[in-house]
């Protein structure tokens, strides 16, 4: 198969893509949506308490960076809109935004739109729906304050709510991510606002698996490289969730291990025979990486022995 | 040991700063500090390698600034830090981010992580209590980020990462027609320095990042003491082989500089473009030398010989580059299309030069001969290319339904040309594969009354595979379903099914895998919490190997059989809160074993200013394959909580 070059991919992806933004006849989108003119009288800190302790809030912050002297009710109205009637009637709620639901997430991707490389809070997997959508991990007003990004609890508990099964594994197989203490999380590895192919798994920027993100040791590239990249990925060996063998492996022995591929019953596979020395009967030849201790690949040796 | 101290002293002398510097400018302090204590019975290893929380002093957890807002500092607006679980391990953290709103903000990480392997079914040709390859080490990764005007039409951007693994271990090396234990000293320094800019201007906006990456890794390997009969203890053609020194060390250098372009840009107000590039090209270079002595065999060389010096460089360029376009297009209220195309394209060119120098060397049948040198340079090269198209339609305003809808296609193209040098049974180790994988992917949501049920599904073809364990076949369907009818009570249930097959003449293998689960949780009252889990996982495989010894072929088969109970109380009064959890796990699939894990939480406040913290857990593994890995562990914590 003829690829292009890589120059001349981007230059041809890039061409495309300025050519059409600068045909675009869209006015430009907002940093963040003009406020509805609020008529002076009582400010809505008057009323509620969620107000007056906004100002730490990160959506203040910027607004009031945008915004040089903006009052308080003034960031309120961005989300909530005009809120002059709401007072008027003495607070009734149903003349003033509130935002719930999936409605109440749209108000969220007015700013929040911009989608990057690998995610998209608009378009991303857990975007918006009725079920799942912004304000059902994250709360403007009532955060955890032990937690980041106005998330209502930590990230692990928070995935849980629907993914049991995956919670499951960590919490009750032996050999699993330390997930309880916090240095990891689920979101260490998976983006919640990504897009659904491959489970929103995280990469580096270069495009590696994110396991080597931390485990960079066996990030390579080696000059006997060995599936990592190349024709796989961590995980055709491991199990990242948890495993019931020792190093999160797929296989309760390392000779099921190898030789699931290292068997040449078909032609036009991967992955060799093993010479007739190895008797698998013998303990010794069942733990295969006794011998072939740079199973993730060796800068020094064709056969991964050291 | 010295690391955990060193981790501990810092998060103290941290948190008492931070605490004088909180209290002086009225920002939020918050620390739980003390000491946890561990009673063990039964194997070490096993709970070092599985839980691995010590005895000694803890920062439990630590929170500076939490609701965000400072006052008193000129270059600060915002400032908080997290921190968690310093000092006793095995994973602790620490968070910050600070930063003036449209000057600067400043994200960065520190996390440490106590790495411990001694594992009895790994590595273990003798049968011993633990394995012949363990490890104890510590990994700090350092993560640091820069936005410098965040908001304006150019943002620069710095980056800083650093990720350091030291620590001793044991190995094994194959030498001579045996193997040896080693002991391994490792040390492995990973850094990446990152500087670029983000840009906006109108409808268009990006960020260019070059990165700058060193990998550093040295180790050192020695006999380790009594190791040198090996593990092979009868005879090689009669001869006794055994090893009187061994010393290996190896130096690890690689640069890798990488650039990424991402930009986006609206074509209208409801169409966005998204492209991007990134190239990474990675040289490495090794140097290594080894010596040994002792009584040994080559069969290569087809002699006895007593010593060998061995001297090797090798260098390995890997470039990748990928590139790609997106299209979102919001169609209407509720309703988007998304698309793209990326491709995925990667280099290997491996270059070796080994120099081995066998000493007192003499035939099979005991003729005396000169020293002999053999010389290896060998040359490979890998080439893979990757295109992946994908397209998506998703509705989501259908009332309460939100309905998601993808295909996508994978087309995998690998070269590989191995040196001669590698093949040592002829077949499997090069060539040329193509593969083709279509996915077609949908979800299901529906929320309303009380009522939440999320199920999603995927099916994948392949029209061949690479690797034997390589599908040709997949379907994997998951549901979720929560009713909370009542204020009181939550009812939950999740189904996983997955089934692949390959049916490649001569492989035929095929998996399954289902899990279930239950849960309720009630909470009759406000303060009182209850919680009540079921769960079954299964999973079986099956695939056709050949024995290496006698060509037999046989059924390499995997199962998986566990159930799960788990059971959980929160009590909460004005100054009390008491939390406790207890779970089960047996597992009587081709590894049996069975898990209890329980614990209870007591916390209260007894002023606005201190709190007292106790906690019992306990973990008890019962390994009915390996009775010796057996383990209980119960540990007794007791902090104290500190808000000036």
């Amino acid at each position: 198969m003829k690829h292009l070059s890589p120059g001349a991919f981007a230059a041809v992806a890039l061409a495309v893509l300025t050519a059409g933004v600068a045909s675009a006849q869209a006015p430009s989108p907002p940093a963040s949506p003009a406020p509805a003119k609020v008529e002076a009288g009582p400010a809505c800190a008057d009323c509620h308490d969620e107000a007056k302790i906004f100002a730490g809030n990160p959506h203040m912050r910027a607004y009031g960076a945008a915004h040089k002297g903006a009052q308080g009710s003034e960031v309120c109205a961005t989300c909530h809109g005009d809120g002059t009637k709401h007072m008027e009637a003495g607070g009734d709620k149903t003349l003033i935004r509130t935002l719930h639901g999936r409605t109440g997430a749209e108000t969220c991707a007015t700013c929040h739109k911009q989608s990057a490389e690998r995610s998209s809070f608009k378009t991303g997997v857990h975007a918006s729906s009725e079920a799942v959508n912004c304000l059902s991990c994250h709360s403007i007003h009532k955060s955890n304050p032990k937690q980041a990004s106005l998330l209502v609890s930590e990230p692990t508990q928070l995935c849980a709510t629907c993914h049991q099964d995956a919670a499951s594994s960590f919490r009750t197989l032996p050999y699993a991510h330390r997930l309880k203490e916090g240095a990891l999380s689920c979101v260490s590895c998976h983006d919640p606002h990504g897009r659904s192919a491959k489970h929103a798994v995280k990469e580096t920027r270069a495009g590696e698996p994110g396991c080597v993100s931390c485990h960079s040791e066996v990030r390579g590239p080696f000059v006997y490289p060995h599936v990592n990249g190349v024709a796989g990925d961590c995980t055709s060996c491991h199990i990242p969730h948890g495993s019931s063998y020792p190093h999160q492996l797929q296989r309760a022995t390392i000779a099921s291990q190898c030789l699931e591929c290292h068997s040449t019953l078909a032609a036009g596979t991967l992955g060799s025979q093993p010479p007739s020395f190895h008797n698998i009967s013998l303990p010794r030849y069942k733990n295969c990486t006794t011998c072939h201790v740079a199973v993730h690949g060796s800068q020094r040796s064709p056969q991964l022995l050291k | 040991m010295r690391t955990f101290r060193s981790a501990f002293l810092v998060a103290t002398l941290a948190a008492l700063g931070s605490a004088g510097l909180a209290r002086a400018q009225a920002i939020p302090f918050d620390i739980e500090v003390g000491y946890r204590f561990l009673t063990l019975s039964g194997s070490e290893e096993s709970y070092r390698s599985q839980i691995n929380e010590r005895e000694g002093f803890l920062v439990r957890s630590i929170h500076i600034g939490e609701d965000g807002k400072t006052s008193g500092f000129p270059i600060l607006d915002h400032l908080r830090i997290d921190g968690a679980e310093l000092g006793a391990g095995p994973a602790g953290s620490l968070r910050l981010d600070a930063g003036l709103a449209g000057a600067y903000r400043l994200r960065a990480s520190y996390r440490h992580f106590d790495q411990f392997s001694a594992l009895s079914g790994f590595a273990n040709p003798l049968g011993a209590v633990v394995g012949q390859q363990t490890w104890d080490r510590q990994r700090d990764v350092v993560d640091v980020n820069l936005e410098l005007l965040p908001g304006a039409v150019v943002t620069p951007l710095l980056g800083y990462t650093s990720n350091n693994l030291v620590g001793p271990g044991t190995s094994t090396a194959f030498l001579g027609q045996d193997e040896f234990r080693l002991g391994q000293d490792l040390k492995v320094h990973d850094q990446e320095f990152r500087v670029g800019a983000g840009f906006r201007a109108g409808p268009v906006s990006g960020e260019f990042l070059q990165g700058w990456r060193r990998y550093r890794e040295t180790e050192k390997l020695s006999l380790l003491s009594g190791a040198g009969a090996g593990n092979n203890t009868g005879t090689v053609l009669d001869k006794d082989v055994n090893l009187s020194s061994y010393s290996r060390s190896s130096v690890t250098d690689i640069n890798t500089p990488t650039t990424s372009f991402f930009v986006r840009g609206f074509l209208t107000d409801s169409v966005q473009l998204i492209g991007l590039y990134v190239k990474s090209s990675a040289g490495g270079d090794d140097t290594d030398t080894t010596s040994a002595t002792g009584s040994l065999v080559s069969f290569p060389v087809a002699r006895f010989f007593t010593g060998l010096t061995e001297n090797g460089s090798s260098r390995v360029d890997n470039t990748v580059w990928r590139a790609g376009a997106r299209v979102e297009w919001h169609v209407l209220q509720g309703v988007d299309v998304t698309g793209g195309f990326v491709r995925r394209h990667a280099t290997w060119d491996g270059r070796d030069l080994v120099s081995s120098l066998f000493s007192g060397t003499s035939t099979f049948t005991g003729f005396t001969l000169a020293d002999l040198t053999t010389i290896l340079n060998a040359k490979n090269s890998i080439e893979r290319t990757e295109d992946v198209y994908d397209v998506q339609v998703a509705a989501k305003a259908f009332g309460p339904f939100g309905i998601r809808a993808g295909y996508s296609q994978t087309q995998q193209d690998l070269t590989i040309s191995p040196d001669p040098s590698e093949i040592v049974v002829p077949g499997g180790q090069g060539g040329t594969f193509n593969r083709k994988i279509n996915r077609y992917e949908g979800a299901l949501t529906f929320a309303a009354g009380g009522f939440f049920i999320a199920g999603e599904a995927s099916w994948d073809d392949a029209n061949v595979a690479v690797l034997r364990t390589d599908f040709t076949s997949r379907n994997r369907e998951r549901v979720r379903a929560t009713w909370k009818g009542f204020s009181w009570l939550t009812l939950g249930a999740t189904g996983l099914w997955i089934d692949q097959k390959n049916d490649t003449i001569l492989i035929s293998s095929k998996g399954t895998s289902r899990q279930y689960t239950g849960d309720v949780t009630i909470t009759p009252v406000k303060m009182l919490r209850l919680h009540g889990a079921y769960g079954k996982m299964q999973a079986d495989s099956t695939i056709p190997v050949r024995a290496p010894q006698d060509f037999s072929v046989f059924d390499s088969v995997n199962k998986e059989d566990g159930e799960l109970y788990e059971a959980g109380l929160g009590l909460k009064f004005d100054k009390l809160a008491i939390d406790g959890f207890w779970t089960r796990f047996a597992n009587e699939g081709t590894y049996e074993y069975r898990l209890y894990r329980g614990g209870v939480r007591v916390d209260f406040d007894a002023t606005q200013h201190f709190g007292l913290v106790g906690e019992w857990s306990v973990d008890r593994y019962l390994d009915t394959q390996i009775s010796t890995a057996s383990f209980r562990a119960t540990r007794i914590g007791a902090y104290l909580k500190w808000r000036p």
